[in-house]
């Protein structure tokens, strides 16, 4: 019995995420004699991550490549990385990592979801068009955040800032005419979207963690025999976490890229720095308290962090 | 079975089946074959509320109606012939160059034929042009301007191709440059052809008289700010392009309702009524659509029909014909992003292959779809002219026809002149 | 019956007026929000969206009151008053039918979506969002089938 699986991304064709899925989905596809396909709709097509997860639901499609926070319906803690300001580096998300991505995979198994390695998208930083170093040069600016995003909106107004929301569509032109004049996003994001050209300064603060997510839906999956199941998963992992490393790569690279563009990158002193974290602490403790994120493995991760700082 | 319903779908149809009807039936059956739950057409008609840039439609159709109820195309019609009146053509080239401007803000999505033409149309037959005349023109600049910052469709070509080009820089920049002197070029042979088709008709000229220009400006005080008050508030960070709308339809709302007082407070009802209507039935269409489009994805038919062509491609001139044909039948089949995320990786590679310049591909691409929008027989903003100004169908072909050849020849010295679209970049 | 009819009618009309005034009202009053206090609604932009939706449905049924929708008009005129009745009573079916197909399946999704529980924005949920989908559909095919009545008792009476 044959399986195909079509799924969803917004993902273009051509990028690298496209290349590495498609190249796993072919090696799949050969391993196991045709047994299970992939079909993939990339850039989009198939609508955002709601419209996809109601087509997976009526089973038109059977999984998607979604951002990490559009699944917490089915667990909610998988949004534990998305806490701001806490990871200093990568490699302390891959300390982090390495002890808590099994409770995120296992945590959206039993939401109904199968997933694979997380594929990370890196660090989100704060660009801006006047240098921000410490927390009170936040005020007065203009802050994009995605519309109808309150993840986003929680995060920044935990700074003390009202953020202005607006359509992708309008952030080019927005940061062109000043309506904004600071927005968040990775180095990778900023290049693609070509925001780059409008802005000047990156505060060197890892802002907030993403990842990304490969998920199947558990009923379709189940329908694979046990043996091609270990098939798919053996090369899917292998295919996303060659996307997990080739991103930190093409991170590092647009940061380059970003600098020979002109734009300055701004370290706070000690001092600022420890004004980011015990603000950006608050609103970990605020999403906490609200029941937004799960309170054990939040402890968790801050008690593997501890740990990890010591032994440096 | 499946040409039976296809045919079957095509008759009903021509007896006069609401157009909805026959997509939503075409798109149920093919979900049918796929069994795919029906529900999907739900699914995709609720995608309407993901798209901030529909707003655009009921606000600026909203606008129109309200300057079409107003004596605000007289005041147009005396200040374009006190300016320009000395000029044969002269109230069709600023037509042209309305609509144009106006498209590449809000999309072809059809609101520049229900809003503007609201405007448009009534001036064009007041200044003398004919119906068939003023018909065809305002249902071809429907999607005039697509080639113009800020076009979102270009925006989102060159965020696509900016990815696969392999190292040929696709900037948003170079794209907006690259499509000025095409848009141009579409422009002036649109006005050279409105001259010559109107050379028997006495269209009247009138000499250019410093005073008739400031009577005519002063009658309009309140109307002719309005543009440069929107563009000024865009530019200068007040408001976001997708807001514009918003602020358009307040500002004639106060200006003809409390200060020209030409629309009772009385008659607004009916006038919102009216054009929520309009609305209704273009967004509609628009809705369903996305669910035929989505099956024609889901499918993968667009994919198919391309690597049908491809077989046929021996050479850079072959490719280009073919793309030219191609992209004429897509327009007229899917909406303009879901063809450009589907098929522009598609395209990139074989045209790179063939020496074609990544940017010159996108504004070739935005051309051809740009035509797709009106040609006959599905063009989709055909079926809006016609239900905007209660004219049959046919009518609208035969008005139309005559510019849809002028763009096409446009477009093909568009494809075939590639230093047109890059000398600036 | 008439009185009902007009009463809808009424409600119709005052929906698309207030719904049309509250998206300008909403967009205008962020922009001052901005602007003058720096500060907005956070939902009000989701809002926004769903009442265009709504908007543009609530026009559709309208419309459907006179069977004014877009449609390709090239045939009929060719047709004898007889046989057009005929293929008119044919349409009308064809359209009810499609239009009840429309409600049911657009009702299966709203319950689906019900007994998901999403929010839309704020605390609203998504399902009462997309309600109006199969209830603007609903409306149609009403209309639609007592346009294909009427047609049909038309057929059947002599003309006077
Ligand atoms: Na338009
Ligand atoms: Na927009």
């Amino acid at each position: 019995q044959a399986v195909t699986i079509k799924i969803a991304t917004i993902s273009p064709e051509g990028s690298m995420w496209m290349e590495k899925m498609r190249q796993g989905a072919n090696q799949v596809a050969k391993v196991t004699d045709n047994r299970v396909k992939f079909k993939f709709y990339p850039g989009g097509v198939m609508g955002n991550d709601k419209a996809v997860l109601r087509k997976i639901r009526i089973n038109q499609l059977q999984g998607g490549a979604f951002m990490a926070g559009s699944l917490s319906s089915f667990f909610q803690g998988n949004q534990i990385y998305a806490q701001p300001m806490k990871f200093k580096s990568q490699e302390e998300v891959d300390y982090v990592r390495g002890h808590m991505d099994a409770y995120i995979i296992n945590g959206l198994g039993d939401g109904g979801i199968v997933c694979f390695t997380l594929m990370g998208g890196g660090f989100a930083y704060i660009m801006s068009k006047s240098p921000i170093t410490s927390v009170g040069d936040l005020k007065n600016r203009k802050i994009w955040v995605p519309d109808n995003d309150k993840a986003s909106v929680d995060s920044v107004s935990s700074f003390g800032v009202s953020p202005i929301a607006l359509p992708l569509a309008d952030v080019r032109t927005g940061l062109q005419s000043g309506l904004i004049d600071t927005v968040g996003t990775s180095p990778v994001g900023a290049v693609v979207l070509q925001w780059h050209t409008e802005i000047k300064y990156i505060t060197n603060i890892p802002l907030l963690y993403v990842y990304a997510v490969f998920a199947i839906d558990k009923k379709t999956f189940n329908k694979i025999s046990p043996d091609d199941q270990k098939i798919v998963s053996g090369v899917m992992n292998q295919a996303l976490q060659e996307i997990d490393r080739l991103n930190r790569q093409d991170n590092v690279k647009a940061i380059e890229a970003l600098k020979k563009q002109g734009i300055e990158f701004i370290t706070p002193s000690q001092e600022q720095m420890n004004e980011w974290m015990a603000t950006a602490a608050k609103a970990s403790q605020k999403m906490i308290n609200a029941g937004d994120l799960p309170k054990a493995p939040a402890d968790e991760i801050d008690a593997l962090l501890e740990q990890y700082r010591k032994n440096q | 079975m499946t040409f039976t319903i296809i045919g079957l779908l095509i008759v009903f149809a021509l007896m006069g089946a609401p157009l909805f009807t026959v997509i939503i039936a075409a798109a149920m059956y093919g979900f049918h074959l796929s069994e795919i739950d029906l529900s999907v057409m739900a699914i995709e008609l609720y995608r309407i509320a993901d798209t901030p840039i529909l707003l655009a439609l009921p606000l600026f159709t909203f606008a129109g109606y309200l300057l079409g109820e107003s004596n605000t195309s007289q005041r147009l019609v005396t200040l374009t012939q006190a300016f320009l009146g000395w000029i044969p053509g002269g109230l069709a080239i600023v037509a042209f160059v309305v609509c144009a401007l106006f498209t590449a803000f809000t999309g072809a999505s059809g609101v520049t034929i229900v809003a503007m033409g609201a405007l448009l149309y009534p001036a064009l037959t007041q200044a003398g042009y004919t119906d068939h005349f003023s018909l065809g023109l305002v249902t071809t600049s429907g999607s005039l301007g697509l080639l113009l910052p800020p076009s979102l469709p270009l925006i989102l070509y060159g965020i696509i191709a900016q990815q696969m080009s392999g190292g040929e820089q696709v900037s948003i920049e170079n794209l907006f440059l690259a499509g000025l002197f095409p848009a141009l070029l579409m422009i002036v042979m649109l006005s050279i052809w409105s001259v010559w088709a109107n050379r028997g008709n006495q269209v009247p000229l009138t000499r250019f008289s410093v005073k008739n220009c400031f009577s005519a400006l002063k009658a309009a005080g309140w109307e002719v700010p309005l543009p440069l008050f929107v563009f000024f508030g865009i530019y200068s960070g007040y408001f976001a392009v997708s807001e514009a709308a918003a602020v358009t339809a307040m500002y004639v709302l106060v200006v003809e309702v409390l200060i020209y007082r030409e629309i009772a407070l009385k008659k607004l009802p009916g006038i919102i009524r009216e054009s929520m209507v309009m609305v209704g039935g273009i967004l509609l269409i628009l809705g369903v659509s996305l669910a035929l489009t989505n099956y024609l994805i889901d499918a993968e038919a667009p994919m198919k029909l391309f690597k049908f062509c491809e077989t046929f491609v021996a050479s850079k001139l072959v490719f280009l014909i073919l793309l030219n044909i191609f992209l004429l039948i897509l327009g007229a089949m899917l909406d303009i992003f879901s063809a450009i995320i589907i098929m522009v990786p598609l395209m990139l590679p074989v045209a790179l292959k063939y020496g074609i310049h990544p940017v010159h591909l996108g504004i070739i691409f935005l051309a051809n779809m740009q035509i797709g929008y009106f040609t006959p027989p599905v063009g989709m903003n055909l079926f809006i002219a016609g239900y905007r100004f209660k004219k049959p169908i046919d009518e609208i072909y035969r008005a139309t026809i005559p510019f849809m050849l002028v763009l096409l020849l446009s477009v093909l010295i568009i494809t075939y002149w590639p230093q047109l679209s890059l000398f600036l970049i | 019956m008439s009185r009902v009819i007009s009463i809808l009618h009424k409600i119709e009309d005052a929906l698309l007026v207030s719904l049309l005034l509250l998206i300008i009202g909403l967009v205008v009053f962020q922009i001052v929000l901005r602007n003058g206090f720096d500060t907005g609604i956070v939902w009000a932009d989701p809002l926004v969206r769903v009442l265009v939706l709504w908007l543009g449905l609530i026009g559709a049924m309208v419309a459907s009151r006179t069977d004014n929708h877009i449609s390709i008009d090239i045939v009929s005129k060719y047709l004898t008053t007889g046989f057009k009745r005929f293929t008119d009573l044919f349409i009308y079916l064809f359209t009810t039918i499609i239009c009840a197909l429309m409600t049911q399946h657009s009702a299966r999704f709203v319950l689906m979506e019900k007994a998901d529980g999403m929010l839309a924005f704020f605390s609203v949920p998504v399902w009462l969002c997309e309600l109006v989908i199969p209830v603007a559909f609903g409306i149609i095919t009403i209309r639609y089938a007592l346009f294909f009545l009427g047609n049909l008792i038309k057929i059947f009476t002599p003309d006077p």
